[in-house]
């Protein structure tokens, strides 16, 4: 038995181990093929190890890594790097780089393609984003996982997930968690359908909130905690989704009406902000200061929330812009609204704006109309420049499939985002660099500890949200939040004045 | 380990039930399945107890791809539950009769199977059950060899439960109650085994469903029934009976020593006709089964032969034959020649028609946006599989997103035995110019250039196809295959009216086929609008047989006195069947979900 565990340990050991001869290698100019591309990008000095696989076909591979503490060999195809030794190099090469040369054998002769290098930022990411796991479906609910993973390396926990109370019939749906100020402190999130309501958590308490008041149109929708005060910024909207039965777009959603809200956690009043019957007004999300609400809205005089028009007829011509709207924490009264991007008048839509923490600068996504970019092609990121409101396509982040959610890093130097530049379906994350002049960076796929988890994963990445720490509440005990049968129910206030 | 000849027999007679009569159940079945060895996959097992029931069930219904030899595997799982029943209730000579009881009972669980499948959320449903009721068996065999009788015996269903309900779920607990059942019998140490399974059997899946870190994502309210099928066939009781038969016929055989020597005979003739009595034997189910194996392979004939055998065939039958039809190029020239009719599922639980048969029903009738919501819907809410899969391959071909369906087709070759699918459609990813001379595509095509609302509200699979086909402009000839056949089945007969004559505006030299001819016929006869009756005389000049035809049938019409009679319904059947003047007229209370 000993000398059977001997031989098995071994094994292992000369399995795992570099093959020998390939520093003789001659050049090749074929192209290096790696998945995910992490080719010439630039990472956080505290992020994950990048582990990818090479695709060219060969018989045995070797990859070296060289980085300012020294040259480390992995061997190939898929190149692992554990994690420990892994942030020590990125220690090592903060504001420098990673250098990597791979090897490959073909036919008993080793060959090297050309390098390629990784930039270390010395600037680090939040530790912590959370994010939703879906299927990109429609109608039916099967698992949903709110999870989070942790940045540094691959621990991934949920936050909640369905699955513990879906039945066989009523099935529940989770979306739209919201953290304040990128602490786990306080955070929402909606169940709806089987045992709905909005789970709202602060520091150990929880509550499940039944919204809908007074002549609210709907539920909350898409929130945005206040950056300090107990306030979350809602959107209310009648939401609906067509089907196309052929074209390259399946769906398409769009509201028939929508507005704006503030809850106030500590008294559950609600309050209109902007609910203007001739405009489509949703996605909030509050400036770092906490002083402006930015949101989109769509103009739309000819109809309105009282009007007959079908809305499903005019999909295509509802275009939102981005707008501002003072606030004032200590009166809780709004400004005007004011325009930051007339997309519309570029014949564009943009929704879902971002400020950055630095207030230097405004994320949206854009699209050729509606809301719901992540089912158009033309789905992309732009970027205003709060200073100048000079807005533009962030071109390193978009490709010619869907760009839609996205969020920056509490110290604004990283952006989130999801993208279904892959194979058009299964939106994946990834993160970019954006430097002190504004320039973002080739993005790169969050890494996993084996590349082909995207390739098997069959859910999508929806709303990743950075935080800068983990969630200490147990999915057990917010379903016990969850499966209340006594929420609070909200009441609606006029606006302050 | 040595079978008995009675075991032997029963795993004959298995094999041969399971393959001759539910072969095409277990092709289903392993089609509704998945199994792939990678890590993530595996793990998913893990996330509830039981789990590895499930696992080892996944795995071996990849075998049912060939249903001899899923037929071989399942009989020999209930034949090891036969051996392992034998050995431990010491069944021997004519007793031995009565291990095949559990057994025949398991076989039931199998062969009652009926529609509730198309909601099946849990892996592995032809082996997890046996599975579960032999490592119970084992078990209290272990118990029975080892420890029963001893003074601390009874401690043998604390691991019991503790260790095996992560492993085999609330099994573990059927084992435990063996154990108290054997203490009973022998009238030892009867208090402390039931005290502790009983404090057992409630703490351990409770705490497992209710302390924080573990299971996180197990659902409490069917704690206790880990490992059993309680997704597929909760509201659903007759699901779980063969279950419960089995359990009793376990309980039972643990006072077996005390049986008579004329019991076992009776007692193995009744499970045997139960078994057989409570199969399913829905001729009906069994045609859909054929019909969706047959349209897989797109064997267009087999499906025909299917359909024009049963006379009250479901929708969903129906829908096949059309699809059939259509690959054919028959549509509205042979449609009104098969059984027609909505006999309703028969199933105790609400499975609507879409979840049986929608997924290449809109396939093949080139709604592929549909097709892919469809399988994505029914992959996400019930489980993956490689039959899913599949079919989102061939939309992500047919709509030219060859990184999507690469990563369909991946998730397809995890699975055993799909090699020659995975080499027809991977040749298609590779070069995909391929596709321009491949039927399957090149016959979808040109409905694909159909121009439908672009709305899909509708809830119903025949709804969406009635929304989607209710256009009244003709595109192209395939396109008005589909869209006569729509209109005509739902008998809307204006908007058919007015797309016949835009087509034949467009190409009044194109054929009219046996089903419109009979339905301008019937329609241009009963309209009552002489602008239209002219109409139909112009554009059926070429179809003047069928006109012919008419006549009589129009007599025999006005002069039936009693049109619902049952004699008159089989007088026109027996001479007008065929046509679409008999489905007009006497196929009503169509109705679809």
């Amino acid at each position: 038995m000993k000398r059977l565990l001997f031989i098995l340990a071994l094994a292992l050991t000369l399995a795992g181990c570099v093959p020998s001869g390939y520093k003789d290698a001659s050049q090749t100019s074929e192209a290096l093929e790696i998945y995910p591309d992490y080719t010439g990008v630039v990472v956080p000095v505290n992020i994950a190890p990048m582990n990818f696989k090479v695709l060219n076909q060969a018989d045995a591979y070797v990859v070296e890594i060289t980085s300012a503490s020294g040259t480390i060999a992995v061997k190939g195809p898929v190149v692992s790097v554990p994690v420990k030794k892994w942030h020590a190099m990125l220690e090592a090469s903060k504001g420098g780089e990673l250098t990597y040369k791979v090897y490959v054998k073909r036919e008993g002769k080793w060959l090297c393609f050309a390098d390629f290098s990784i930039t270390v930022a010395p600037e680090p990411i939040d530790e912590y984003v959370t994010y939703r796991l879906i299927e990109p479906g429609y109608s039916y609910y099967g698992q949903i996982l709110l999870r989070q993973r942790h940045l540094t390396d691959f621990k991934e926990a949920d936050l909640y997930n369905n699955s513990l109370i879906s039945q066989p019939v009523q099935q529940q749906c989770i979306n739209c968690h919201s953290f304040q100020n990128y602490s786990t402190e306080n955070f929402q999130f909606h169940a709806r359908n089987y045992s709905g309501g909005t789970i709202v958590v602060t520091g150990d308490k929880a509550k499940k909130l039944d919204f809908k008041t007074g002549d609210l149109i709907s539920n909350g929708v898409y929130p945005s905690w206040h950056p300090t005060e107990p306030l979350i910024a809602y959107s209310l909207n009648l939401t609906q989704q067509i089907f196309f039965t052929r074209e390259h777009q399946r769906l398409e959603v769009f509201d028939l009406a929508s507005d704006l809200c503030l809850y106030d956690v500590n008294t559950d009043a609600v309050s209109y902000i902007v609910n203007d019957s001739l405009s489509f007004e949703t996605f909030p999300y509050w400036a770092a200061d906490g002083k402006t609400l930015y949101y989109s809205s769509a103009y739309l005089p000819t109809f309105g929330a009282n009007s007959a028009t079908d809305v499903t007829s005019i999909t295509s011509d509802i275009r939102y812009g981005i707008y501002a709207i003072d606030f004032n924490p200590a009166t809780r009264s709004w400004g005007e609204p004011r325009v930051i991007f007339d997309a519309p008048a570029d014949s564009l839509s943009a929704v879902t704006p971002r400020p950055s923490p630095d207030g230097r600068y405004l994320l949206s996504g854009v699209g050729e109309y509606g809301s719901f970019h992540i089912w158009h092609d033309s789905g992309d990121i732009y970027i205003t420049d709060l200073q100048t409101l000079e807005t533009k396509p962030l071109d390193a982040l978009n490709t010619d499939r869907a760009e839609s959610f996205k969020s920056w890093a509490s110290n604004s130097r990283w952006i989130a985002f999801t993208s279904r530049r892959e194979d058009g379906t299964y939106t994946r994350l990834y993160l970019a660099y954006f430097d002190q002049q504004g320039n973002a960076h080739k993005p790169f796929l969050l890494p996993q500890e084996d590349p082909d988890q995207n390739h098997r994963l069959f859910k999508s990445y929806n709303v990743p949200e950075f935080t800068k720490d983990k969630v200490r509440w147990d999915p057990k005990k917010l379903e016990t939040v969850v499966l209340s049968d006594d929420p609070v129910k909200t009441h609606q206030v006029a606006p302050a004045s | 380990m040595k079978f008995n000849r009675q075991t032997a027999i029963f795993a004959l007679f298995s094999i041969l039930f399971l393959w001759l009569i539910k072969g095409d159940l277990l092709y289903h079945m392993e089609q509704y399945s998945y199994f792939s060895s990678s890590g993530d996959f595996l793990a998913k097992f893990f996330e509830q107890p039981g789990g590895l029931l499930a696992l080892l069930g996944a795995f071996l219904t990849q075998f049912c791809h060939f249903p001899v030899l899923g037929a071989i595997v399942i009989a020999l799982s209930l034949s090891l539950l036969a051996y392992l029943v034998r050995k431990a209730f010491g069944l021997e000579g004519k007793k031995a009769l009565l291990a095949l009881a559990p057994s025949l009972f398991l076989l039931l669980f199998i062969t009652r199977m009926d529609y509730t499948l198309y909601h099946q959320k849990t892996y592995g449903l032809l082996f997890s059950q046996t599975l579960g009721f032999c490592a119970a068996v084992a078990l209290f065999m272990l118990y029975r060899r080892r420890l029963a009788g001893k003074k601390l015996g009874w401690l043998f269903v604390v691991p019991l439960i503790i260790a095996g309900y992560p492993l085999i779920g609330s099994y573990a607990i059927v084992a435990a109650v063996l154990v108290v059942v054997e203490a009973l019998r022998v009238k030892n140490n009867l208090l402390p085994a039931l005290a502790s399974t009983l404090v057992l059997g409630a703490a351990v899946p409770f705490l497992c469903a209710n302390l924080p870190g573990l299971y996180g994502r197990m659902n409490r309210h069917f704690a206790y029934f880990a490992g059993f099928p309680y997704f597929e066939f909760v509201g659903s009781f007759w699901g779980f009976v063969p279950l419960i038969l089995a359990f009793i016929a376990l309980i039972a055989l643990v006072f077996a020593d005390s049986f008579g020597r004329r019991l076992p005979v009776p007692a193995f003739v009744a499970s045997a006709l139960i078994m057989l009595g409570l199969t399913n034997w829905d001729p009906n189910f069994g045609a859909v089964l054929k019909m969706e194996r047959a349209v897989g392979d797109q064997d267009w004939d087999k499906v025909l032969q299917v359909a024009a055998k049963h006379q009250e065939p479901t929708r969903a039958q129906v829908l096949y034959r059309n699809i059939a039809l259509y690959q054919k190029g028959q549509l509205t020239e042979r449609m009104f020649t098969f059984p027609d009719g909505a006999a309703p599922l028969k199933t105790t639980a609400d499975v609507p028609i879409s979840m049986v048969c929608s997924v290449p029903v809109e396939y093949y009738s080139g709604m592929i946006n549909s097709c892919e919501r469809s399988s994505m819907e029914f992959s996400s809410a019930f489980s993956k599989s490689v039959y899913f899969f599949k079919y989102q391959t061939k939309v992500a071909l047919m709509k030219g997103d060859f990184e999507l369906a690469q990563k369909y087709l991946d998730a397809v070759s995890r699975s055993w035995f799909q090699g020659s699918w995975l080499r027809r459609y991977q040749a298609f990813i590779d070069n995909p110019a391929l596709m321009d001379s491949e039927p399957e595509f090149t016959v979808l095509r040109p409905i694909m250039e159909f121009s439908s609302p672009d709305t899909e509200l509708a809830s119903s699979l025949e709804m969406c196809m009635l929304h989607h086909f209710e256009n009244l402009e003709y595109v192209n000839e395939s396109a008005f295959e589909w869209q006569a056949a729509t209109m005509l089945s739902w008998k809307e007969e204006s908007f058919f009216i007015q797309l016949f004559f835009d087509r034949f505006q467009k190409h009044p030299e194109a054929p009219i086929s046996k089903g419109v001819a009979e339905a301008l016929a019937l329609l241009g006869g009963t309209s009552g609008d002489y602008d239209i009756m002219a109409r139909v005389a112009q554009a059926m000049s070429a179809r003047q047989d069928v006109l012919k035809q008419f006549t009589p049938f129009a007599n025999a019409m006005n002069m039936a006195s009693n049109p619902d009679s049952p004699e008159t319904i089989k007088r026109f059947k027996d001479r007008y069947g065929n046509t679409y003047w008999f489905y007009y007229y006497f196929i009503n209370d169509i109705r679809t979900n």
